[in-house]
């Protein structure tokens, strides 16, 4: 993120740090104070983060007062500026490395076999970073084969490691 | 003189086949890590956890220290050749390193590069043999009052350094990693908090599989979104440097190896900012300070000094007082404590031999990082070349396996991939994830510690203020965060010009 926009989203995480804050205190007023198994109050479970809820709200008002004075409260949000955040080639990256790296942990693992679901994610991951549109039909092919490959060659070990080296019962 | 002996005794255990086979590996694969950028040193002592966990403690431990030691030397390998640190205690050194392998010097870089980091790690492990009982000792005074004002000093101190342009935004990470380890069933009453009724949560946020979301995956979509690095096309001559070479910057080499030891001791601080802080105590004090940042090998020294040095640093409040010196070590205290070796201040009462045992596993990590550091060296190069889009889907497979092998529990991927995504919104916002991390662990002990000398006192806070060591912490903390206020500055500003115009007044 450049220097220019961290006000504003300092502006924005001073908010969101602040609702934080709140809602950690009124969760820790309302603990139980365990006075049926009399308890000494200054021990309740409430008290440390009530304690942190309170310090970190002091933080993001100090930072809220700071974003609003450089002016971070002017978002300037509009269609174009988001489109044009959205089509930049490295933020397009990390969304899509999100994406596929959610739909594994998330969605493939625990559901299909392990083997099975890390063979998709590796072949899937190498094979969309790798294409290049410009690439001639003979490259592209070359490359689904050694992503294959690899992906066959990554699930084979880390499934046959943990399974019968480290002993462990994978998901 | 007894630790002395100690320390041998320790060394002999390790004298057999099988610990060497560990060092070699595991040093040569923290060499790996460190080298390749996206993999860090926590990264990989994290992941190397989860591989040993249902080794004898000994043996595990001592696999964890060489990767620590050799993933923090191998990030200078790719500083050097590529200008990108392959872990962030490597940064200072790609300032100068990287100047001389445009020259064409590479070899020589690595080769002081490399000399130094084994110099440091030495230097670190003096330290680490003589202060550790020291502190312990003085942390066997150690009451709730001076565990609470340590924990907030240690979150208060790590922001503050590792965001020296905000520290604001590291007291914040710090905070709302103590806020964290509140989570789940707390320690005096049992009582289930913020668990929303999730029995997973109540079990609490379990440290390894965060850290591996918070320094690996978080880390993998940083690469992912940064651009490709480009290896820049050097040849590798002569790496072993002639002796003199070496012996005309033995000032800095001490200098160096000194403030490393003590910057890493400062809890959740690191190597990071040990190289740093020597690189600028290096330069200010150097006959030839234009030369540093175009290829200084004096610069270079003081940062890789530093950074192993800061190594045997991190792990003194590990072993003396549990808190870890920078999130490495945090890695490598849980995984003590998943072997259960209890570090603390009962630690030389309990065990004091491990505590040396630990001094000859780092020293038996600085033998093989300088035997494999100064061998294999143009070999090694091409793993540069691995293309990340094949590399990273590699490393998330393995932080996957790695956060669900300890417990054998899908719910801990969520925890490993939920603190991924946290730890890459707060890189990019400028937050530092160390404190994050420092927090998680300290909120324990605070929390207990707090609400017990609640209980003790009565509700009376002055013995925070009354008993010695205590007060100096306290004292501590205020002075560090109030020396961050601008009303503190402009203060500061106005008394000196008030003094010196006094003076110049007067004179």
């Amino acid at each position: 993120m450049n220097e220019k926009d961290m006000p504003k989203a300092d502006f924005i995480t001073s908010l969101v740090l602040l609702g934080f804050s709140l809602s950690v205190v009124v969760m820790s007023i309302n603990m139980p104070r365990l006075e049926n198994r009399e308890v000494n109050p200054l021990s309740v479970p409430g008290i440390v983060p009530g304690f942190l809820g309170v310090v970190i709200g002091i933080f993001a008002l100090i930072m809220l007062v700071r974003a609003i004075r450089q002016r971070g409260y002017s978002l300037e949000i509009n269609a174009e500026k988001t489109r044009a955040f959205f089509i930049k080639d490295s933020i397009l990256r990390a969304i899509g490395t999100i994406a596929l790296t959610l739909v594994y942990a998330w969605g493939l693992v625990g559901r299909l076999p392990y083997l099975l679901s890390t063979f998709l994610f590796v072949f899937a991951f190498i094979g969309i970073f790798e294409y290049q549109k410009n690439d001639p039909p003979k490259r592209k092919k070359k490359k689904l084969v050694i992503a294959a490959v690899m992906a066959i060659l990554v699930s084979a070990i880390v499934t046959a490691v943990f399974r019968y080296l480290f002993l462990v019962s994978l998901p | 003189m007894h630790g002395l002996v100690m320390f041998f005794d320790g060394l002999m255990e390790y004298m057999n086949f099988w610990s060497i086979f560990h060092v070699l590996w595991a040093t040569q694969l923290g060499i790996l890590v460190g080298m390749l950028p996206g993999l860090t040193a926590t990264m990989g002592i994290a992941l190397m956890t989860t591989l040993t966990f249902k080794m004898p403690a000994s043996q595990a431990v001592l696999i964890l220290i060489c990767m620590y030691v050799g993933a923090i030397y191998g990030g200078s390998r790719s500083a050097i050749l590529l200008n990108i640190p392959g872990t962030p205690a490597n940064a200072a050194t790609a300032m100068d390193g990287h100047p001389l392998a445009r020259s064409g010097f590479a070899g020589s870089a690595i080769g002081i590069g490399t000399t130094g980091s084994f110099f440091g790690s030495i230097i670190g492990l003096l330290f680490l043999a003589i202060f550790t009982p020291l502190i312990g000792n003085l942390a066997l005074n150690f009451q709730s009052f001076e565990f609470f004002a340590l924990a907030i000093f240690g979150v208060v101190i790590s922001g503050n350094l590792t965001a020296p342009k905000d520290p604001l935004k590291g007291w914040i990470s710090g905070f709302l990693g103590l806020f964290v380890a509140m989570i789940g069933m707390e320690g005096i009453h049992a009582y289930v908090r913020f668990s929303f009724n999730s029995v997973n949560l109540s079990g609490g946020i379990d440290l390894i599989p965060a850290m591996v979301g918070v320094f690996g995956f978080s880390e993998i979509i940083s690469v992912m979104k940064n651009q490709k690095l480009e290896v820049i096309n050097t040849e590798i001559n002569r790496v072993f440097p002639k002796p003199k070479d070496v012996i005309k910057h033995w000032k800095t080499i001490i200098r160096s190896g000194v403030i490393g030891t003590f910057v890493g001791a400062i809890p959740g601080v690191g190597e990071d900012i040990a190289s740093w802080v020597s690189y600028d105590f290096a330069k200010n004090s150097s006959k030839e300070p234009e030369k540093y940042g175009k290829g200084s090998y004096e610069g270079l020294i003081s940062a890789e000094t530093a950074n192993n040095a800061a190594v045997g640093g991190t792990i003194i409040p590990v072993l003396a007082l549990a808190i870890p010196g920078s999130a490495p070590a945090a890695v490598l205290l849980a995984a003590m404590f998943i072997h259960n070796v209890r570090p603390g201040p009962l630690i030389m009462m309990e065990s004091p031999e491990f505590v040396y045992q630990t001094v000859a596993m780092v020293f038996m990590a600085t033998i093989g990082m300088y035997v494999l550091g100064m061998s294999m060296v143009k070999g090694l190069v091409k793993v540069l070349l691995v293309p990340r889009e094949k590399l990273m889907p590699i490393v998330f497979v393995l932080c996957v396996i790695g956060a669900y092998a300890i417990h054998s529990r899908i719910f801990e991927i969520g925890v490993m991939v939920v603190f991924g995504l946290i730890g890459f919104i707060m890189k990019e916002m400028d937050y530092p994830v160390a404190p994050l991390v420092l927090g998680i662990i300290l909120g324990d002990i605070l929390d207990k510690n707090l609400r017990r000398a609640l209980v003790i006192t009565d509700g009376d806070l002055t013995p925070l203020v009354t008993r010695p060591i205590s007060l100096i912490i306290v004292l501590l903390t205020v002075f560090t965060l109030v020396s961050k206020m601008p009303l503190f500055r402009r203060m500061m500003r106005q008394a000196k010009e008030t003094v010196f115009g006094a003076f110049k007044k007067s004179g």
